[in-house]
């Protein structure tokens, strides 16, 4: 059986850059164990799977060895590609994950991911800053640390131990500092415990970091990098307890994978 | 611009087994930098690039952070897609490599690679044993 299969750098609008994550559109459900073979075949950061359902659509998320809750930049691939490929005069998708209803909205070349807010709250950590190997000014906790640092060059120049960022016993670390020249803020996101030593570009960091930043920078719409080897750019909007994560998309890669069902 | 692209389990004759390679068919050569991008971005172990040139093809082979200058399964998967896609049913293929001329032969289904020899001699390394968590009966090093 022939499947469509996408390959879409999520999070910029340079080719080679941002988060890749694979899209596979599917017309039926498939077996668990063919969709994870897929995504360890792809072997990207994640693979997308996603059936019409009502409305909308059935999203999943397979990293090659896990089905993950929630993914921000394979959700946004999978708009992307729903947009340019398959119903370009769609506006606004809405997709039933394992997290509940997720609803992306396209406007122009920007797609606006809302997702919940994940306030952190201030924690005494000494470990975070040992185990990435600066000290930050403070540090928060939410679904992953938070380190926020004094400098962009402080954030830049980080080489966290991965060992002892693994044996922190969150998702990983997220670092950041303030931004300059049209950047609000900066971030890296380190998650070696689930097997990513450096995200490339985290959709889902802003659900935390959105709250801090807003508050300190007394402005709810804010432009972000995330300041990985591939970068990553955000436009993001704080709404109540929602967070609006906006960013481009590019099309690496259109193709078909043939499997034996 | 648009480029055909490939993705093959070479060494099995299982899907998701053997060793995946990336094989991208070229028509003319394209900067090192795009080449090393791509394979970046395919994130497998290696991607090959080849171009016909006269009654052979050059290969390159590259992994997603250097140039090799050696690569058995990316040159079986080339000799794959050629066979099965390019050159319907070839039977025997020349690769120029950074290894010198590689041939591949089809024999029905299956790919026979002709590499040269790298004989190699024993030497005293205990780092090796050390590394590998368990003592070898010998050691020994090919030259590269």
């Amino acid at each position: 059986m022939e499947l469509p299969l996408y390959q879409i750098d999520a999070f910029t609008d340079r080719l080679f850059a941002g988060n890749p994550a694979g899209v596979v559109p599917l017309k039926r459900a498939l077996p668990d164990k063919t969709l994870q073979s897929i995504a360890l075949e792809n072997n990207l950061p994640e693979t997308a799977f996603f059936l019409p359902e009502g409305d909308g659509y059935r999203l999943r998320w397979f990293t090659p060895v896990v089905e993950v809750d929630l993914c921000g930049h394979a959700t946004l691939a999978t708009a992307f590609v729903i947009a340019k490929f398959l119903d370009p005069s769609r506006r606004e998708m809405s997709f039933e994950t394992r997290s509940g209803r997720l609803t992306v909205r396209r406007m122009g070349d920007v797609f606006v991911l809302d997702f919940p807010v994940r306030s952190p709250e201030p924690v005494d950590a000494a470990a975070v800053g040992r185990a990435l190997g600066r000290k930050p000014a403070t540090v928060w906790r939410s679904f992953a640390y938070m380190a926020v640092f004094d400098s962009w060059d402080d954030v830049a120049a980080l080489v966290p131990d991965m060992p002892a960022v693994a044996a922190l016993g969150t998702l990983g670390v997220i670092a950041t500092a303030p931004g300059r020249g049209g950047i609000d803020y900066v971030s890296r996101f380190f998650a070696p415990g689930a097997g990513i030593p450096e995200d490339p570009a985290t959709g889902s960091s802003h659900c935390a970091l959105m709250p801090y930043w807003a508050e300190r920078l007394g402005r709810k719409r804010l432009a972000s990098r995330q300041i990985s080897a591939r970068g990553g750019d955000f436009e993001c909007e704080l709404a109540g307890d929602r967070v609006r994560i906006g960013g481009h998309a590019v099309c690496y890669l259109k193709g078909s994978v043939t499997v034996d069902v | 611009m648009e480029l055909p692209f490939y993705k093959i389990d070479a060494f099995t004759s299982r899907l998701f087994g053997g060793n995946p390679a990336g094989v991208v068919p070229l028509e003319r050569w394209l900067p090192d930098k795009t080449l090393q991008a791509i394979a970046f971005e395919n994130n497998l172990a290696e991607t090959a690039f080849f171009l016909k040139e006269g009654d052979a093809y050059r290969l390159r082979w590259f992994t997603p952070t250097i140039e090799v200058d050696l690569c058995g399964h990316a040159t079986l998967a080339s000799g794959y897609v050629i066979s099965h896609f390019l050159e319907r049913n070839v039977r025997e293929l020349r690769f120029d490599t950074m290894s010198g001329r590689l041939t591949v032969t089809r024999l029905d289904d299956a790919f026979v690679l002709d590499f040269p020899q790298r004989p190699a001699r024993p030497v005293s390394a205990p780092a090796v044993g050390k590394a590998l968590g368990s003592e070898p009966a010998a050691v020994l090093a090919a030259p590269r």
